[in-house]
């Protein structure tokens, strides 16, 4: 199953996707998907290595579906921490698709 | 290494497993099973023992033992367990276990602190950081609320002290439990933040600020004006003012920009009634004083709980004794500036550039009425031009403590 | 109310400083994560699903109006310009940074506040009746013992890493308990004996959570000198003898229903009997020097009822509507107690916007002694209105979304954040909140229905108290998708009881329509002047379980 690798930024406590150039990002859109066991311990490598850092904290895997497009958990959990709040649009990463509330 | 009381100390003692061989003369802390086992041969030593307890044995287990030790010590396998904490209390407060209390493991220095005041005195540490660490955390929390196997004082007990200082500050005959209270809970504040808290908090809408417009009156003004500018501030116009304090009440109010200055003045028909000729003041002062000053203040005071004044202690031996907060007659009276000093309200005014009362220059320092208001010679108690040459010190609207009324003879 | 001394601003302020050293160590690596969580949590600094939250606490519910103004300003400085309220009288803010917090902290100790042991495993915020003071049917003013244990729990140094968080309230009323005293780990009832002496009952081993349980009286009548040597008594038994070597048996209430309460009471009062007549007995100077902070206000003598009063309910049936519901005997003639609904139809259950935070604050300077109360139920009170004022407020607070006239009806519906927000959550519980207070919106109806408590968890832990709701609404994950159980017949009162499951749950989309047919159901058997709670009593859950697992055809 295809997963992204997900963390909270130490200083501000935002919601963090890992990206493919070994940054962090608060869209998972911008995640990088991993396929394999080897892609997978790359990425953890590179959590290790931010937390570290003490740039992130609480690192952990989250599957998203097969499915071309943007990364989509599979668990609703994940999905809301993704986009936001579902009560506020406006708040969080999916502001940027329903604009301000 | 170990901190002994917050002092970095090579550990002398030594931790024994289960299976170790013990060496003469050395200090050794061994498990509650080894303890159990070998009590004998370890007693027999010349060299101290102590035994060491698991989160799950509790001091219980060690009671009839605690005269042969000379260490307990605690394992903190991780710091997160708490049962150290009642374990080393007990062993203090309830066994009074002397020797030294000890803890090893995961100990956070987040937790010295508390671990101090559980009586714990010896922490084993990885290097000299550790006595930097101890230290401050021995200072960063300086105030406990409630008494432990330490020796501080609990915040109960040194309330109750200042509890006491701020009924002899207050008035004592009259102190209520309410001006106690007051004192204990505002008493250490500035003047201006005494001010804040009562105006905005504590008398919200009910308090006024009662001022003479006199030499040193700008001071509350000026402090009243940043605080809330609508603030009632009550002048008592006898009717008998210097012309100049009339026009330096007109000057405060518009340089400071207070909205709510009421003159109070006696009642027109009283006046015609008890004193027609205008000349009471001569007869009988304290009649004047009741008529022009003390109805009319009880008028202006109505619907008011607390009232803000300016004397200071050093105005006169009559107000050596001033508290800062005190009952009067069912109202909170507020002297935020009891404690000033001369250079103080000199500062004060220089500071914010405060306008002088125009009578000063003419050596008048302390400025009621016209009638009785003299100028007072270099030296003089500052209150010695009121009234002179009469055994009156106050005009009756600052009533004179019982106690304190055997200086009025004398002056 | 009660304001600090010296001692107190140092201790507040002291504690600011040693958190921000504690988040500097944090951020240059000298304390782990799993050090560091225990600090901040102790602070009140949770990471939640999307963000870090701050935890602050109202101790006993009271806030002065300059208070809530500051919480209006660190929502709208530090956040995103709201704030919620939450079922323990504190207030919690969703999205500030770790950065940010130290500075928060100290923003709020400025106004007498703090975030101090409001998550953790140890004393939390110690709660009371928001009616103290001002209620008809109270012995004392709770409050007085709440602001006691509140100091001796702060910064205390044996019970800060006790097995798992222990939370107190204080009731005094001799009616209804409006705290859940019997659903916290130690709950007190504050009584009057004979003599006229104070003294307590004791109970110990409530809580709510994936055991509910409601608590045990330990002691019927504790004297007042001997409040904290009988708690610390409790606190040090459990401290020793709790487990922990499993998080979800490490609560008090296990121990309690382990040993028994005659055994765990026998323990406590061993203990209690050692520690009895050391400095932790409470003179009575004491006592009555905190007392003296709890002074009622400055009351004006009024006409009980003013008479402009007949008049302005006739003349507005939205003021009359909200007075019906809202408003609450006083006990000095002339006036009320105004409870404002934080439950707008459609709103999101114990949220305040900055501005409306403000509105309150205003209101209450104007009309209600500058001082604001917070409910457990997620509402806010405003506690010395003079009743000629009542249209003046009612006003004020409808102009602000604040007039809901629905205070305990079936559409003031408590709910913890849920999925929305919190990183334990099974499910959604905000909009189910919503979608139910949409449903029941109409005013007659819900008056219909009279008295109903409806509360919502979104996972196990119930910190929206579902199991003490008339009605409970528990969020579940089943296969990924979100699904709600009921229970019926919890109480959080004195006679407090626990709710019963009515079968297995419900998708999201069918929860509200089963609410429905439950209130439909006891529409149609309830008999004269019962409450629902009364029927679920008398009837049992048969009829409510038919009516939503096997309704007849229509």
């Amino acid at each position: 199953m295809p997963q992204v690798l997900t963390a909270y930024g130490l200083l501000t406590g935002q919601v963090l996707w890992l990206t493919e150039d070994s940054a962090w990002s608060p869209r998972i859109r911008d995640a990088r998907v991993s396929d394999s066991d080897a892609d997978m311990a790359e990425m953890e490598a590179a959590g290790k290595a931010a937390h570290a850092a003490h740039e992130v904290f609480d690192i952990y895997r989250v599957d998203i579906a097969a499915e071309p497009g943007p990364p989509r958990p599979i668990k609703m959990r994940e999905r809301i921490r993704a986009l936001g709040p579902t009560i506020h649009p406006g708040f969080g990463p999916q502001a940027e698709e329903h604009g301000a509330d | 290494m170990i901190l002994r009381n917050g002092n970095l100390e090579d550990d002398g003692w030594v931790r024994l497993g289960d299976d170790a061989p013990v060496e003469g003369g050395v200090p050794v802390i061994v498990s509650l099973d080894r303890w159990r086992d070998d009590h004998q041969s370890l007693a027999l030593r010349s060299a101290p023992v102590g035994v060491f307890l698991r989160p799950d044995q509790p001091p219980t287990e060690i009671l009839g033992d605690l005269e042969r030790l000379a260490t307990v010590a605690f394992e903190m396998p991780v710091f997160k367990d708490g049962r150290v904490f009642s374990h080393a209390r007990l062993l203090r407060e309830r066994y009074n276990f002397r020797g030294d209390v000890r803890v090893f493991g995961h100990v956070l220095r987040d937790q010295y602190l508390f671990l101090d005041r559980c009586g714990v005195n010896v922490i084993e540490v990885d290097g000299p950081k550790a006595a930097e660490d101890w230290a401050s955390a021995m200072t960063e929390l300086s105030v406990v609320y409630q008494p432990a196997a330490d020796n501080r004082r609990p915040i109960p007990s040194l309330r109750r002290d200042a509890f006491d200082r701020a009924g002899e500050r207050g008035d004592n005959a009259k102190a209520d439990a309410r001006v106690r209270l007051f004192s204990h809970t505002y008493g250490h504040l500035s003047a201006q933040n005494l001010l804040a808290e009562m105006i905005h908090t504590e008398f919200a809408g009910r308090i006024a600020l009662v001022s003479s417009f006199g030499s040193e009156a700008a001071i509350l003004l000026h402090m009243v004006a940043g605080i809330d500018p609508a603030l009632p501030v009550v002048l008592l116009d006898t009717r008998k003012l210097f012309g100049e304090t009339l026009r330096y009440r007109d000057l405060l109010v518009d340089r400071l920009g207070l909205t709510n200055v009421r003159s109070e003045q006696p009642d027109a028909a009283e006046v015609a009634r008890r004193d027609a000729d205008g000349m009471l003041w001569q007869r009988d002062g304290d009649a004047c004083c009741s008529l022009r000053k003390v109805e009319p203040l009880e008028r202006a005071l109505s619907g008011v709980d607390a009232w803000i004044t300016g004397r200071k202690r050093y105005q006169g031996a009559r107000r050596a004794v001033l508290p800062v907060i005190e009952a009067s007659a069912g109202r909170i009276k507020i002297n935020p500036l009891a404690s000033w000093t001369r250079d103080l309200v000199d500062e004060y005014f220089a500071e914010h550039d405060l306008p002088r009362h125009p009578l000063e220059e003419d050596g008048f320092r302390s400025i009621g009425c016209m009638p009785c208001t003299d100028r007072i010679a270099h030296g003089e108690d500052l209150r010695a031009g009121r009234w002179r040459g009469r055994s009156k010190m106050e005009c009756g609207i600052h009533e004179t403590p019982a106690s304190q009324s055997l200086t009025s003879s004398g002056l | 109310m009660y304001r600090y001394d010296e001692f107190d601003h140092a201790a507040v302020s002291q504690r600011v400083n040693q958190f921000r050293g504690q988040v500097a160590r944090h951020l240059s690596g000298e304390l782990s994560d799993d050090e560091f969580r225990p600090l901040r949590l102790m602070n009140g600094l949770y990471s939640q699903l999307h963000a870090y939250m701050l935890r602050v606490a109202i101790p006993y519910g009271t806030l002065s109006s300059r208070q809530l103004r500051a919480l209006a300003g660190i929502a709208r400085k530090y956040d995103k310009g709201y704030a919620h309220f939450t079922t323990r009288q504190n207030v919690q803010f969703n999205w500030p940074t770790l950065q940010d917090t130290p500075d928060i902290l100290a923003d709020l100790a400025d106004v007498e506040m703090h975030a101090i042991q409001t998550s953790g495993n140890c004393i939390r915020n110690v709660t009371a009746d928001q009616y103290a003071g001002v209620a008809v049917d109270e012995v004392t003013d709770p409050r007085i013992y709440s602001e006691i244990l509140r100091q001796w729990s702060t910064f205390h140094p044996e019970f800060s890493y006790l097995p798992r968080k222990f939370k107190i309230a204080v009731t005094a009323s001799r009616g209804r308990d409006r705290t859940a005293v019997r659903f916290h780990d130690i709950g007190i009832r504050v009584h009057r004996n004979n003599a006229g002496e104070i003294g307590f009952e004791i109970m110990a081993g409530g809580g709510l959570g994936r055991t509910p349980v409601v608590a045990a009286t330990l002691n019927e009548f504790v004297p007042e000198a001997d409040l904290l040597s009988y708690c610390e008594a409790i606190v040090r038994v459990y401290n020793m003898i709790g487990r922990r070597d499993n998080l979800y048996k490490s609560r008090i209430k296990i121990l309690v229903s382990a040993l028994g309460a005659a055994e765990f009471t026998r323990l406590v009062e061993e203990e209690w009997a050692a520690i009895r007549n050391t400095s932790l007995r409470l003179p009575s100077d004491d006592v009555e020097r905190i007392r003296a902070y709890f002074a009622p206000p400055h009351y004006e003598t009024l006409a009980n009822p003013p008479p402009e009063l007949a008049a302005q309910l006739e003349d507005d049936r939205d003021f009359a509507a909200w007075h019906r519901q809202n408003v609450a005997r006083h006990r000095q003639p002339g006036y009320a107690i105004a409870n404002l609904s934080l439950k707008p139809v459609g709103g999101v259950p114990g949220d305040a916007t900055a501005e409306q935070m403000e509105a309150v604050a205003d209101l209450a300077e104007r009309y209600s002694a500058a001082e604001i109360r917070v409910t457990h139920e997620q509402n806010l009170v405003l506690a010395h209105v003079a009743q000629k004022d009542l249209v003046a407020v009612w006003q004020g607070l409808a102009a602000h979304g604040l007039a809901s006239a629905n205070v305990s009806l079936i559409s003031d519906v408590v709910c913890c954040p849920g999925l929305d927000y919190c990183g334990l959550a099974t499910a959604r519980s905000i909009p189910v909140a919503q979608q139910i207070s949409t449903r029941f919106a109409e005013l007659q109806k819900a008056w219909d229905i009279g008295e109903l408590r409806l509360n919502i968890s979104g996972c196990i832990n119930a910190c929206g108290h579902h199991h003490a709701g008339h009605i409970g609404v528990l969020g579940v994950d089943k296969r990924n998708e979100e699904f709600y159980q009921i229970t019926l017949g919890g109480n959080g009162e004195y006679d407090a009881s626990i709710g019963e499951i009515i079968g297995p749950g419900l998708p999201g989309s069918e929860i509200v329509d089963a609410i429905e047919r439950i209130v439909e159901a006891y529409l149609g058997i309830r008999e004269s002047g019962e409450r629902f709670l009364d029927t679920v009593r008398r009837t049992g859950i048969g009829p409510f379980k038919e009516a939503v697992y096997d309704p007849p055809q229509r």
